[in-house]
């Protein structure tokens, strides 16, 4: 019967047939031998800082580490990870502009004291503000004022300076003139696309032109003009392949009052078409609302200003039945409150419950099951005039290095 | 009062030392070559598991039981992983091997997980000595990777 039943039956067909080794007589050599895959499952939890170390452990590391399939499967686990010890807050604080800094997000929430990092990064002006547009992948898309606009990774240190979107459009007398962007990733070629729109606003309606850059052409297209209008002058919020904005929709008028509606209009970066994107039922009216991402969900904090603010997570991105009221914030500290109402800006929710925000330039947590708020201490840590939270990758800004990896494949 | 059934089949397992383990099936299928081999039908007699020593294959079933375990919260059975994984490299050697001969994909997970935050930021030396690679890169090439990314190294 075992003659029949032998371990090369039990295993039909994988590449498991390995030989047990028993000779553990080198103290330090425990763990000889391993086969790759399990070599390749070891390095995909390491921090990329390690990874890069690791490189000159032996040539078949540093091609694995290279390799872009495995560069996807760091990526993958660095996002799910649940404790978040890959995932990173960047600052961008209130004074100095130029001066982004970041922290652990595992710190934050473990109530362990962290020193923010500066972030080192090309085209660095006193002069000139800057805020971060995005991130997705690890990559953290920058926007100078002045068109000027950077991708970079700041876990591996690569960035690149993209060209200039070149508008061509000018209205005269216009009463607002700004540009907004949007970062995010095409899965369908693989690739990143910063979004750039171009806002004249005047008194009834406003003109856009909107432009779409792709990494690996290097170049920016003109594509359809935004619908509806004008956007908010902030960031597109990347869900599900698409690009949020808040924006307003004039509808027509009423007593001679021109109405106007709050609007979330998104961007499908595959198909590069709009969509107007349905809204909770809130319930009660009389509200601001910011829109922002709540574990890869889009999310839109409803304020009752002074009182409280809902959140609300719209579970299966488009469905607009899927909205779900996820917590309500009271607004109970005026520890900060220097403002007359500042809002709370919502940035993670952890698997425990707990909501990291931005209240007032100072980041705190909510923990909603227990109605109590906590605030991390970070050293060398400024007010911050935005949060974003990104995941330390290996993946390249350079669109050259994906395009030769793809040839050798 | 279990969700598993207090009836649950018995399984026999047999390690490369020739010990025989007596294991409850719904426990022995978190193996997914075992569970192959009760689908096919082919698990009657004991099953020999050529490539696992006998004290590996009770720390393995140790685990599959208290992850069979319906009534385990996902709070209770992190902190018990966490103490599980409390072991020597060589420990932790023979059960990543295991693990994936058995094909047990939540342990051979959290292994390696282990394994990563063992030799998280070591220096590529102490690398090389526990997992027994070879230095073949050149001192230039070595040389040139850590002026690449010189700030890794500090």
């Amino acid at each position: 019967m075992a003659g029949e039943s032998d371990g090369s039956q039990i295993d039909p067909g994988k590449s498991r047939n390995i030989e047990q080794n028993t000779d553990l007589t080198n103290e330090s050599t425990q763990m000889p031998n391993l086969p790759s895959e399990i070599i390749h499952e070891v390095l995909a939890r390491l921090p990329v800082k390690t990874l890069l170390r690791f490189r000159c452990v032996c040539k078949l590391w540093r091609s694995f580490i290279a390799d872009p399939h495995f560069i996807k499967k760091h990526l993958h686990l660095s996002t799910i990870d649940d404790k978040y010890t890959h995932h990173r807050v960047m600052i961008t604080p209130a004074e100095p502009h130029f001066s982004f800094r970041s922290c652990s997000l595992y710190s934050i929430y473990n109530e362990q004291s962290d020193n923010a990092i500066e972030l080192d990064y090309p085209l660095r002006d006193p002069r000139r503000a800057n805020w971060v547009i995005g991130s997705c992948n690890g990559l953290l898309c920058i926007a100078f004022k002045g068109d000027v606009i950077i991708v970079g990774n700041p876990a591996i240190r690569e960035f690149r300076r993209l060209p200039e979107p070149g508008f061509k459009t000018w209205v005269e007398s216009y009463f607002a003139r700004y540009v907004i962007y949007g970062f995010g990733y095409d899965d369908s070629i693989d690739d990143y696309k910063v979004v750039s729109v171009l806002c004249f606003v005047r008194h009834k309606h406003s003109v856009t032109e909107v432009k779409v850059y792709t990494s690996r052409t290097n170049t920016w297209r003109r594509i359809e003009d935004f619908l509806y209008g004008p956007p908010h002058d902030e960031p597109g919020r990347l869900v599900s392949g698409a690009l949020n904005w808040p924006s307003i929709r004039y509808g027509g008028f009423h007593n001679n009052v021109l109405r106007l509606s709050w609007v979330i209009v998104a961007l499908d970066l595959e198909k590069e078409t709009y969509i107007e994107v349905p809204q909770p039922k809130y319930g009660d009216s009389g509200y601001d609302r910011t829109l922002g991402v709540l574990g890869g969900c889009l999310s839109i904090l409803c304020n009752y200003r002074g009182s409280h603010g809902d959140v609300w997570v719209m579970k299966e991105y488009g469905l607009g039945e899927s909205w779900t009221k996820l917590l309500t914030i009271p607004y109970v500290i005026d520890l900060f409150a220097t403002e007359r109402f500042p809002y709370y800006w919502p940035l993670f929710f952890s698997k425990d419950g707990e909501m990291l925000f931005e209240f007032a330039s100072v980041l705190t947590l909510y923990n909603s099951k227990d109605n109590t708020f906590r605030f991390p201490v970070i050293h060398s840590f400024p007010t911050c005039l935005n949060a974003n939270i990104y995941v330390e990758s290996l993946v390249s800004p350079n669109a050259e290095d994906r395009v030769e990896e793809h040839h050798q494949l | 009062m279990s969700l598993s059934p207090s009836t649950s089949k018995m399984l026999s397992l047999k390690s490369s030392d020739g010990k025989v383990l007596e294991v409850e099936e719904h426990v022995a299928v978190l193996c997914e070559t075992i569970k192959s081999l009760v689908e096919d039908g082919c698990a009657d007699s004991p099953i020999p598991l050529a490539n696992v020593d006998g004290a590996t294959l009770g720390n393995v079933m140790e685990w599959c039981k208290k992850h069979a375990d319906q009534k385990a919260s996902a709070d209770d059975l992190e902190d018990w992983d966490a103490e599980f994984v409390e072991r020597d490299q060589g420990e932790l050697y023979h059960l990543i091997m295991a693990a994936n001969y058995l094909n047990i994909k939540g342990l051979l997970d959290l292994i390696c997980q282990k394994v990563a935050d063992m030799i998280k930021g070591k220096h590529p030396e102490k690398i090389r000595e526990i997992f027994n690679i070879e230095n073949d890169f050149t001192p230039e090439q070595q040389e040139q990777i850590r002026k690449d990314n010189s700030w890794a190294f500090e």
